[in-house]
């Protein structure tokens, strides 16, 4: 029995997995640590842009002009030609001192940038600095600044979120490599065809596809399942892999595979970071559209509700899919003995399951 | 002691893990205190509702729920005190163990002194101590600096010098904060708790003072053979306390719900764990262990000396440190009773990451349970190495952990518990069924009779005493190792000859009591030495006396088809008889 799904009470508020064919998300871009951000709000970006930044690794020398000069620590103070946050090249005086018909100076060993002076007249002069980079992620909008974390980007169009990315971000062409989203992907399913796309599959179990794909250049790989196997390779890999529903020959579900392999050609990026599960952001694709008319707003979660199709998450048994029959979960025993709080769900062979809410998952 | 049974106050504790939260609700009942029910809700910490307060409330919900009793007033809000109608709480508790592990760099003098004091009052926090300085440190300071800036601390603990002692030590520290101040933005920068030398404190304050939060506590070395922890370790605590409440929504309000009586998970269970020490094994060893989804937890030792760590692994989020890692993989499968998961192509491996990812999730058929209890398994491994070791004694354990206290059979826990831990000699194992020993620690505070009456409830009846005998070389298969008896105070008694691989179980009641007594074979160790007999008085549990000779360190069969086997066998070794449940 359906049952509408306004006549019911909400139940708890469950993760939901957005896959839709129009959707408006908004995707934070957060640094690992405080640092700059580099574009403004309202600017429009593409995927691989820089938006913010964060030192990751400094390399420093610390300068005791007071020692170099031979004076006490006061008079080399002002014996100092330069103040923090001057820029220097190699060779220019940081320190000079006349004495007698005699200079003496303190010159710069290599390029760098002063970040202050001690009481003891020691110089900090950081002479290299390497940065941890985030990108824009999504051809979009910068929606907000959050200072000095990050920024929100607006983007439109078709939208499939994962469960597990290679930590890479590219854009390509859309090429389906399987013809089921139950099949997986085989080494000779793989021409020179195939070159620079974005492949789609049912699942990978061979870690020699992610090598041919890395020989013909991909620019990412979908795929519903990969196995542990795989995962080392999908590591190397230099393309995103983006894995839709989880790990070892789990195919890739219904709405997914539809959505996908029925957009050949068409452009999309593959955000393929790791699943944020503080910050709630799920690796995922993006597609481009032509023209946006009217998109429905991405979100992370809602309520249960009896008719929502829901994803069982399932280690022993991937890939099913259902409809809620009921909202209000119960205390039972499972067959295993583990006693849980559970809801009905009417899978999609027809059978009705009972299943843990924990393990449920809302795809909108 | 702040409070009396006499009070009869009505106690709601919180427990917002990484996973679930739970609200316990404790009342008296016929003159004693019992936990009366327990609701639970997913934690909501994180995505999608990101304010931890809310899975609480709906914990708070479940429980109503499940006990019948009203708690919420008509807007939502928590009823206390109690009511002249008995609807509300008297009293809120809670603990806390959902978050990042903050991270911490410590400064001191000299690796055996300061540093391992520094370092003991973090010992069982949400930490990650990501860099050490020394005076004995041989790098060059712009090494030490670039060190420091790229450890992006979240607290640094400065310690060193007794009071009146080393100066230069500590000088050369604040020299080094002082010029990583000139690397770091100013959100970036850490709160300092300095905890040395009491001369430098007001210098240190002045020196740090206009660049970073900086709190002073007492030395933790005052002289080189005192060691003062407490008041450094509270100071740490209430850092570590603002840290987390700024980084996870919903905590500050928990806060105020339970008006500051709320503390890490951690500190609860270790002080549990020490109470029950006392009551079981006072004299012996105990090993304590909270295996969690983000983070796992150990206290054991002696209880004039006791150890207390959190790693930040467990059976959940907390797997992340280890998927990656090919001996863990290996060690998993080499446990797993199945060899296949989710169809012909599927691994063992695949349950590694599904669980890393999916933590909140539940088995749903034998073969996940299976494989969650084989990943306890090894992680419990884990936690042996780095406590009682490889042929550790250890004459109590209390465990706890959704694994262990939600495992569908007692029989299922406690071969879990024997395999992971693998303890020798005579033991008590503890589990903590209602998963509320956090939280008892927290009550233990406010009021000891609770948690004096909740531990002696039906609620902490313990699992099992174990028996592990340990032999060096061979034994013949079919000759006993060693010969059993357990004279029950009725006069009845019931005996075992022990053969070497096998499990075996003597009945003995909760409540009741009885002697052991054991004739060990030459070279057979028993808890008393080598062929040595041993005599003890033993209470009654669950299972009872659980026999198992399956020798130290065991491992399991090397086919996946012969461990499943293996471990069909070993339950039904140590299943309880129908008759038994009956009387």
């Amino acid at each position: 029995m359906t049952q509408s799904t306004q006549e019911l009470t909400p139940g708890p508020a469950r993760p939901a997995v957005n896959i839709a064919p129009l959707a408006s998300v908004e995707r934070e871009r957060r640094l690992p640590r405080p640092g700059q951000v580099r574009v403004a709000e309202g600017r429009e970006v593409t995927f691989a842009e820089v938006v913010a930044a964060t030192p990751r690794k400094h390399r420093i020398l610390i300068l005791d002009i007071a020692r170099a000069l031979d004076v006490p620590p006061q008079k080399a103070r002002q014996a100092l030609r330069v103040r923090a946050k001057d820029r220097v090249e190699k060779g220019d005086i940081l320190a000079e001192l006349r004495r007698g018909l005699t200079r003496r100076r303190v010159v710069a060993p290599q390029r760098g940038r002063v970040m202050g002076v001690d009481a003891q007249a020691r110089l900090l002069l950081r002479v290299g600095i390497e940065w941890d980079e985030i990108r824009a992620g999504l051809n979009g909008r910068v929606a907000r600044v959050i200072e000095p974390w990050g920024v929100v980007i607006r983007a439109e169009g078709s939208y499939i979120e994962g469960v597990w990315g290679n930590g890479l971000v590219a854009a390509g062409l859309l090429r389906p490599l399987t013809s089921r989203r139950t099949a997986p992907v085989d080494e000779e399913d793989l021409g020179l065809e195939h070159r620079g796309v974005v492949g789609v599959a049912g699942y990978c179990v061979e870690p020699r596809v992610l090598a041919r794909a890395e020989d013909l250049s991909f620019r990412g790989l979908i795929v519903g399942g990969l196995t542990h196997a795989c995962l080392e390779q999908a590591r190397r890999v230099s393309f995103p892999v983006l894995v839709t529903d989880g790990f070892g020959p789990v195919p890739m579900n219904e709405d997914a595979f539809r959505l996908l392999s029925s957009a050949e050609g068409r452009s999309v990026v593959v955000l393929a970071e790791p699943w944020d599960q503080d910050l709630g952001a799920r690796p995922c694709a993006m597609l481009d559209l032509p023209h946006i008319t009217q998109a429905e707003r991405a979100i992370g979660g809602e309520p249960l509700l009896a008719g929502q199709t829901v994803r069982i998450l399932n280690a022993t048994k991937p890939g099913q899919v259902g409809t809620l029959l009921s909202s209000n979960p119960r205390w039972a025993r499972l067959a295993n003995g583990i006693k849980a709080l559970v809801v009905d769900v009417r899978l999609r062979t027809g059978q009705h399951v009972v299943v843990p809410i924990v393990n449920i998952e809302i795809l909108r | 002691m702040q409070g009396s049974l006499v009070e009869t106050d009505v106690y709601l504790a919180l427990d917002v893990g990484s996973a679930f939260t739970r609200a316990f609700l404790f009342d008296g009942v016929e003159g004693q205190y019992r936990l009366i029910a327990v609701g639970q809700a997913p934690t909501t910490a994180g995505p999608p509702v990101r304010d931890a307060l809310v899975g609480a409330e709906q914990a708070i919900v479940d429980l109503q729920n499940l006990a019948g009793v009203h708690l919420l007033d008509e807007d939502g809000g928590l009823i206390v005190p109690t009511s002249s109608t008995g609807e509300g709480v008297d009293t809120v508790v809670g603990t806390v163990s959902c978050g990042r592990p903050l991270r911490v760099v410590v400064m001191g003098v000299l690796p055996e002194l300061s540093v391992a004091s520094a370092r003991r009052i973090v010992a069982g926090a949400y930490v990650d101590v990501v860099e050490v300085f020394t005076a004995t440190d041989a790098a060059t300071p712009e090494e030490q600096v670039e060190r420091l800036v790229e450890a992006y601390p979240d607290i640094v603990i400065l310690a060193g010098g007794t009071d009146q002692g080393a100066r230069h030590a500590v000088a050369a520290h604040v020299d080094l904060l002082l010029w990583a101040v000139r690397l770091w933005p100013l959100v970036q920068r850490p709160w300092i708790l300095f905890a040395g030398n009491q001369a430098l404190g007001e210098a240190v304050q002045k020196r740090l003072g206009a660049h970073y939060e900086v709190r002073l506590a007492p030395n933790v070395r005052p002289s080189i053979t005192q060691e003062n922890l407490t008041p450094a370790r509270e100071a740490f605590l209430d850092i570590f306390r603002l840290l987390w409440a700024a980084r996870t929504p919903g905590l500050e309000d928990l806060h105020l719900l339970t008006r500051g009586r709320f503390t890490l998970s951690t500190y609860g269970f270790a002080r549990l764990a020490r109470y029950m020490h006392r009551l079981y094994a006072p004299r012996g060893t105990m090993l304590a262990v909270d295996l969690g989804a983000a983070y796992t937890t150990a206290v054991w030792g002696r209880l004039d000396s006791p150890r207390h760590e959190t790693w930040p692994w467990g059976l959940g989020r907390g797997l992340a440190p280890w998927e990656g890692r090919q001996d863990f993989i290996d060690a998993v499968t080499a446990w797993a009773p199945l060899e296949r998961v989710g169809g012909k192509e599927g691994s063992v491996a695949d349950f590694v990451h599904w669980k890393r990812w999916h933590p909140h999730t539940l088995p749903m058929d034998e073969a996940g349970v299976d494989l969650e209890e084989t990943l306890a398994r090894v992680l419990l491994q884990q936690v042996r190495q780095r406590t009682i070791g490889r042929g550790g004694r250890v004459d109590f354990v209390l465990a706890a952990g959704g694994v262990l206290s939600s495992a569908p059979t007692p029989q299922r826990a406690l071969l879990t518990l024997l395999d992971g831990l693998q303890p020798v000699g005579l033991t008590t194992v503890v589990v903590d069924y209602a998963q509320m020993a956090s939280v008892l620690g927290v009550l233990a505070e406010v009021n000891e009779y609770v948690v004096v009456q909740v531990v002696g409830s039906a609620a902490f009846t313990p699992l099992a005493t174990t028996l592990a005998p340990v032999w060096r070389g061979r034994v013949a298969a079919d000759r006993p190792i060693a010969e059993v008896t357990l004279a029950y105070s009725n006069g009845e008694e019931t005996t075992a000859s022990l053969l070497p691989g096998t499990l075996t179980r003597l009945p003995l009641a909760p409540g009741r009591r009885a002697e052991l007594r054991v004739q060990p074979a030459r070279g057979v160790d028993v808890g008393a030495g080598p062929g040595e007999p041993l005599r003890r008085d033993v209470i009654g549990s669950l299972l009872g006396v659980v026999l198992d000779a399956r020798g130290r360190p065991w491992t399991p069969p090397t086919t996946a088809g012969e461990r499943a086997r293996s471990r069909t066998r070993a339950l039904q070794a140590i299943q309880i008889a129908p008759q038994e449940k009956v009387a």
